[in-house]
């Protein structure tokens, strides 16, 4: 057994510190592990076994069903069944007197608890849940979003892998303010649902798409007054989808992805950061041109190698980055010096200057 | 002659440290001993030592430089921690954390320790730590049992 240099001069004192640390420095030292580790420790001793780390506020579940798609010793059904059967106790017996639950993670690779998984999530949102993230897939998804609908606790989500969008009418979370979408594909009911789950969240300020598929989409709308922060990545592939980006109060845009088919764009006049990165066939230059223009008031500004070409190919005029003191640039690509003397002559109050990569 | 905005604190071993009052005030216990009795300038914490003490005041004088940025914080914590590779110390650390009522330190460490508990295998924690095992062998493998899908996938050693 190796040791590294904490791990040895622990060992060489031969004291249990640990052990005599009082309940609630244990209790918070679980809180920074997974439930798994959590529940692994109450077989080290009768100390670890009598504490009631999920009794003590702040509560956090973090549940990750994938260590049983290798056992090594058991047979992954009874693994799997004492997975269930320890959910089932905490929302049941062990969590029954907590006032509240301040995040739940469900990542799930198993198939075979559809109606477990609804049924946990369900438990944690009548525990004032504010936190929810589900890395899972399911068939039916409608019962899950009928058990989102209208909570108010929750303010944060992030839903991700195979399960597509089934909303009630008239979803709303009045309270969310930061939603993750991760590869998540959008066909049938869902297309439709997309724009009415954004359109349901009023508070929304921070907002991600990472590697979802919004190709079938007609049209995206992001309409708020409240969006502060927007994201996408790895999800415009080939789209044909029309983006309408009005967040006019927007203050960090993070583009890297494929270029829509087109925009509607409001001017960004708060922004502080942009991050360019837009891939795109030749024709959507000017598209890139309309997105770095709506980013003209931004003090700090990053163009990728390819978005500083389309700017340099597109037909519409680079705008006066009035407030940008900060601008990196990847390579400088195909047309070298000049594209960086547009970009400088552009930028007037500019006091720092980044190669990212040379 | 301490000036007014700075007091003294006395650890238990008798050693005294200067220390403004806007960084000793990040600690709950000192702002509400300071709160109280305003014509003192030297606080005595009879239960940390002066080594504990001298490195609570560097995380806490870190801290108020550092004021609400929070990625300056997180490289001044990983400072902080670099060199902290004495078991003993940190655990010193978190006891003096949590009478002082220094949230972000005792995140901190709390923190560092998990990372070193997780994803190992219950006989490796035990190594490490020292955790004396008192379940008679039948209780151990009930509980193993019961808890069989939280031992799988773990590191031995």
């Amino acid at each position: 057994m190796e040791f590294n240099p904490i791990e040895r001069k622990l060992k060489m004192e031969g004291i249990d510190w640990i052990s005599n640390m009082p309940d609630s420095i244990l209790c918070k030292i679980l809180y920074y592990l997974p439930t798994k580790d959590v529940v692994a420790t109450s077989v080290l001793s009768t100390r670890w076994k009598n504490l009631s780390p999920f009794e003590v506020l702040p509560i956090k579940l973090d549940l990750d069903d994938s260590m049983m798609l290798h056992p090594k010793k058991y047979e992954s059904s009874s693994l799997s069944s004492s997975f269930i059967r320890f959910v089932d106790k905490l929302f049941d017996k062990t969590l029954h007197d907590v006032p509240c639950v301040d995040e739940l993670v469900l990542k799930c690779h198993m198939h075979c608890y559809e109606a477990k998984i609804v049924s946990w999530v369900y438990a944690a949102l009548r525990l004032k849940l504010r936190h929810l993230v589900l890395d899972l897939s399911l068939d039916q998804s409608n019962e899950l979003f009928v058990s989102l609908k209208d909570n108010t606790a929750l303010t944060s989500l992030e839903l991700g892998r195979y399960f597509d969008l089934c909303l009630p009418n008239n979803f709303t979370l009045p309270n969310l303010q930061c939603l993750h979408l991760h590869n998540l594909t959008f066909h049938g009911e869902g297309k439709k649902s997309i724009n009415e789950l954004l359109a349901g969240c009023p508070k929304l300020e921070k907002l991600w798409f990472t590697r979802c598929n919004l190709r079938p989409l007609g049209v995206l709308y992001i309409q708020s007054f409240m969006l502060k922060n927007f994201t996408t990545e790895d999800s415009w592939n080939n789209s044909e989808c029309h983006l309408v980006l009005e967040t006019p109060n927007l203050e960090v845009l993070s583009y890297c992805d494929c270029s829509p088919r087109s925009y509607t764009l409001s001017s960004f006049e708060s922004l502080l950061a942009a991050h360019v990165d837009v891939e795109g066939p030749l024709f959507s230059d000017d598209g890139v041109a309309q997105l770095v223009d709506a980013c003209s008031s931004t003090t700090k500004l990053y163009l990728a190698a390819s978005s500083i070409e389309a700017l340099h190919r597109s037909s519409l005029q680079l705008p006066l980055f009035q407030n940008l003191t900060c601008l990196s640039l990847g390579c400088l690509g195909f047309y070298g010096w000049s594209s960086l003397a547009r970009l400088l002559w552009s930028a007037p109050n500019l006091e720092s200057l980044v190669f990212e990569e040379v | 002659m301490a000036e007014e905005n700075t007091i003294t604190l006395k650890s238990s071993d008798g050693k005294e440290f200067l220390i403004s009052k806007k960084a000793a005030t990040l600690s709950e216990t000192i702002k509400a001993m300071v709160e109280e009795d305003n014509s003192s300038s030297v606080f005595p914490l009879t239960v940390v030592d002066s080594k504990t003490l001298a490195d609570v005041i560097t995380f806490l004088n870190k801290h108020v430089d550092c004021g609400d940025d929070d990625d300056k914080k997180k490289s001044c914590d990983e400072e902080f921690m670099a060199g902290k590779d004495d078991m003993k110390d940190l655990f010193d650390l978190v006891v003096a954390a949590n009478y002082l009522d220094v949230k972000d330190l005792l995140d901190l460490i709390c923190g560092k320790i998990a990372d070193m508990m997780q994803g190992k295998s219950p006989e490796w924690v035990r190594k490490t730590f020292n955790i004396q095992n008192d379940f008679s062998p039948e209780e151990e493998a009930k509980v193993r049992e019961e808890y069989a899908w939280a031992h799988e996938g773990v590191e031995e050693d």
